[in-house]
């Protein structure tokens, strides 16, 4: 069935045909001023049609060539040209705009008639000489030369420098796609700076610096406007140079002209940069890039995509299909490996780890090699690994992965050291892997001290001795082990003179005295000398020994500990140890300086490390003096380092007058409050106020607002451990347990388990071991212990 | 798209004395004063595949999407080695005049 005909709409010049001429002008100024340039042209024809006014047709020519300048931005040149044409029938005696000339030379170029364009520009070229449309035009005609539009070259004046110039300009191009760079720097060269192809010479320069000096092309190119025509030449270039963004992102936001402009100038393939362009755009979506990677890759480099397709498999598992239809079928290990891959990927890590050991299964299957023995080894390390970070009651699993790893790979320093330290109170064990660390690393400082504390621990003075030789060889000025040594000699010492043999431990002492340059040292080992000759019943020799001694060591507190510790690992009577005793309690008079406040910590720390029993009666003594301490006038800085230390060492009763210190004078610090708090408490957080328990949660706020995720967090651990926290929480404590809670409601209730005292009564001491790895990230931390050299 | 075998330009059957040689290669042409962040990438790949073990562990346990890193500055300076012929920059001019724009004013 035909469609009925539209009805034309009535003629426009019908709607106006009564208005009066004033108003209508009033009209037609409104279209013009608005940018209605059609309504505009439609008014004043009319207009100058009733009565031909100069005015009215000055107005119409406006019209015109706004209309004009539409078409030519909507792209409609010939249509612009056309109007143009009416300009010049309906105003002849219009006076003519500036830009029209100019205008209508672009308007000739794009449509096409470049003869006539030029034609039209030879003939007012003294009038649009040094003007800046002359000066654009002239940029234009060049660029158009240089397009291969030579018919120009004919048609314009010789003498122009369009004409005069473009051999070099032709020239440098030709020698540039020739990859002759010095051809192209010559002929660059000729091209003068006020040339129209200036910014064309501006550009091919850049575009040479390019592969030797990016920043150098940049400021190359930031000389050239974006409206001249070269521009397109290095535009998305330039633009991937300035911007602070990846590449990739850049070219995403490029459209597709600025793509093709770059493909072409760089020399990129368009399809590699789509695929390039498909991988960034589907970033985060795995299905996607490994669709498009096994489709299209080998547009890429195919070994380049079958690697990456490998590597995105574990993130998207099913997608093995496409793979195998794309680099061919994946050997069975390897896609067991990629099931691993996978589920730790997703975090299972119960059947990550079942996957890993089939997947050494069927590389033990397979003939051995060099290279197979490391990746058993490497995956036996790596599922020690999985142990360690996501299975807290797996560490014996992870030392036996270990253990596994080092019958495949048994040169491993790192292995040795984390099976060390999961040995640490495990001496057997310990000895079991430092016979074959001491094998493969004879020369090891690190295995070496490890092999000289674990002798020290289990009093093997001699073995201790030749470990500590072997390490001074090595490194004659490791202080570690001159104190290690200073330990062994003192140690063996002290055992001998408890079992009688006084001259053997005087001769240790002597040789205790010679392993530091440090007074207090040499002044140690004189006590301890004095001591010996006290138990030999040579009392006025060993009196004058041991003042010597203390004389050396300087700080009679310091003194006095050392006296005493000695004496009561020497088995002294103790008769004469509560002599020393009464001793160093007199020093508490005394009130310390920041120095020597240090120099006593040190001492008492080393001891703790010696002697942690005697050291539990002596704490006492000392204790008043180290709390006075408190008001030293530490810095902010030291009061942190201080009660970190005392925080790891449990020493509440030093912790908390240093905390409250700290919180009066660092309000703002959170860490204090918790301090303050956790010491108040012993650490035990059912003795907590509730106006301590809110202090703690408004510390943890403000360490949250500072963005002190340290902090926060172990307060946040710590109030874990309050009891009253809701029973099933997320943060609940291994201590509270919801099962318990339920079984003695049933209990209360009348059910089983009523025997069973009620959870929420008395809660389980929640004994928590201070955090260690975290303390050491602590931003500007210094532990006190190394801000001097005491000794 | 990098990996630490293509920032160090190395085949992934190299040598461990092949790999301290490109890397310190690398580092003179990115000394860690002028180019950190060019530095820090040499230095990672590099601590990557050392050794025999850690190229071996990189092949067992590396997975990850695409780093598009490919698109990088270097690949930038040096395209791909091609430069366009004549008729191409003919053809890019004559878009480039039909886009210009003398009198918008």
């Amino acid at each position: 069935m035909a469609k009925p005909k539209k009805r034309r709409k009535a003629n426009r010049k019908g709607s106006l045909p009564e208005i009066p001429l004033e108003i209508l002008a009033i009209e037609g100024d409104k279209f013009l001023g608005s940018g209605n340039f059609v309504k505009a042209v439609s008014v004043f024809k009319r207009l100058l049609k009733s009565e031909p006014c100069r005015q009215w047709q000055e107005k119409l020519a406006k019209a015109y060539l706004g209309r004009a300048r539409g078409l030519f931005a909507k792209g409609m040149t010939k249509e612009a040209l056309a109007i143009l044409d009416n300009l010049a029938h309906f105003c002849p005696e219009t006076t003519p705009d500036e830009s029209l000339l100019p205008f209508k030379i672009e308007l000739l170029i794009g449509a096409g008639r470049l003869e006539k364009a030029a034609d039209l520009y030879r003939r007012n070229a003294e009038h649009l000489k040094g003007t800046t449309a002359g000066t654009a035009l002239e940029e234009l005609f060049a660029a158009l030369c240089l397009a291969g539009e030579e018919i120009l070259l004919k048609a314009l004046p010789e003498e122009s420098p369009i004409v005069a110039h473009y051999p070099f300009a032709s020239e440098a191009l030709r020698a540039y796609c020739r990859q002759e760079d010095t051809g192209a720097n010559q002929a660059l060269k000729q091209i003068p700076f006020r040339s129209p192809y200036k910014h064309f010479a501006l550009a091919l320069k850049g575009l040479l610096t390019l592969s030797s000096d990016l920043a150098g092309a940049a400021r190359i190119f930031a000389k050239i406007p974006q409206s001249s025509p070269f521009y397109a030449l290095i535009g998305p270039t330039a633009c991937c140079l300035q911007s602070d963004q990846p590449l990739a992102a850049i070219l995403n936001e490029m459209g597709r002209t600025d793509l093709q402009r770059l493909a072409c100038i760089r020399g990129f393939d368009e399809k590699r940069l789509t695929v390039l362009l498909g991988l960034f755009r589907a970033q985060n979506q795995p299905q996607k890039q490994l669709a498009l990677l096994c489709s299209q890759g080998k547009e890429l480099d195919a070994k380049w995509a079958r690697q990456t397709s490998l590597a995105l498999l574990p993130f998207y598992p099913r997608g093995e299909k496409i793979y195998d239809k794309a680099f061919g079928r994946l050997p069975n290990p390897e896609r067991i490996r990629l099931q691993a891959l996978a589920l730790e990927q997703f975090n299972d890590w119960v059947p990550a780890l079942d996957y890993w050991q089939i997947y050494v299964e069927k590389l033990a299957e397979t003939p051995q090699t060099a290279q197979r023995d490391l990746s058993i080894a490497l995956v036996y390390r790596h599922l020690a690994e999985i142990a360690d970070k996501h299975f807290d009651t797996l560490e014996d699993e992870c030392s036996g992965y270990l253990g596994k790893s080092l019958a495949y790979d048994p040169v491993d320093k790192p292995t040795y050291q984390k099976l060390f330290d999961a040995c640490r109170n495990d001496k057997k064990a310990l000895r079991k892997w430092l016979d074959p660390a001491l094998e493969h690393f004879p020369e090891d400082i690190d295995i070496l001290l490890t092999a000289a504390e674990a002798a020290l621990d289990g009093n093997a003075f001699k073995k201790t001795s030749r470990y500590a030789a072997k390490i001074l060889k090595l490194d004659p000025i490791n202080t570690r082990v001159r104190e290690l040594l200073l330990r062994a000699h003192l140690a063996h010492g002290r055992k001998l003179a408890k079992s009688g043999k006084f001259e053997l431990a005087d001769k240790e002492f002597i040789l205790a005295g010679t392993q530091q340059r440090s007074e207090a040292h040499k002044g140690a080992s004189l006590i301890c000398q004095g001591l010996l000759k006290i138990l030999e019943k040579a009392e006025q020799q060993g009196q004058t020994l041991i003042e010597a001694g203390q004389q050396l060591v300087g700080l009679p507190c310091q003194a006095w500990l050392i006296t005493a510790v000695e004496a009561a690992l020497m088995g002294l009577p103790q008769g004469k140890r509560n002599r020393i005793n009464r001793q160093l309690k007199a020093c508490n008079k005394v009130k310390l300086n920041k120095i020597e406040f240090y120099r006593l910590l040190e001492q008492i720390k080393s001891y703790q490390i010696q002697a942690a029993e005697v050291m539990k009666k002596l704490n006492g003594p000392l204790q008043p003096l180290l709390k006075e301490s408190a008001d030293l006038g530490f810095s902010q800085e030291e009061s942190r380092a201080l009660c970190d230390d005392f925080y790891q060492q449990r020493r509440f009763d030093l912790l908390q007058p240093f905390a409250t210190v700290a919180e009066k004078h660092w309000p703002d610090q959170p860490i204090f409050t918790f301090y303050r708090l956790y010491a108040k408490v012993a650490g035990f957080p059912e003795n907590l106020s509730k106006k301590d328990l809110n202090f703690l949660e408004q510390a943890k706020g403000e360490a949250m607002d500072r963005d002190d995720f340290y902090v926060a967090d172990l307060i946040a651990e710590f109030l874990d451990f309050f009891p009253f926290a809701p029973p099933f929480s997320p943060g609940e404590s291994p201590e509270f347990n919801p099962r318990r809670v339920i079984e003695a409601l049933l209990g209360a209730l009348g059910g089983e388990g009523g025997d069973e005292p009620f959870p929420f009564k008395k809660p389980k001491k929640a004994k928590k071991k201070p955090k260690k790895a975290k303390k050491k990230t602590i931003k500007g931390k210094t532990d006190p212990f190394e801000q001097l050299e005491l000794f | 798209m990098t990996t630490p075998f293509s920032i160090l330009e190395l085949a992934e059957s190299v040598e461990d004395e092949a790999v301290k040689k490109a890397y310190l290669a690398k580092v003179r042409q990115h000394p860690p004063e002028r180019d950190p962040r060019g530095f820090q990438k040499i230095r990672s790949a590099f601590e990557t595949i050392r050794t025999e073990k850690d190229r071996l562990r990189y092949r067992l346990f590396h997975y990850g999407q695409p780093d598009l890193d490919l698109l990088d500055e270097k690949w930038l300076a040096a395209g791909e080695g091609k430069r366009p012929g004549e008729k191409m920059m003919n053809d890019l001019l004559t878009a480039a005049v039909k886009d210009c724009r003398i009198g918008k004013g």
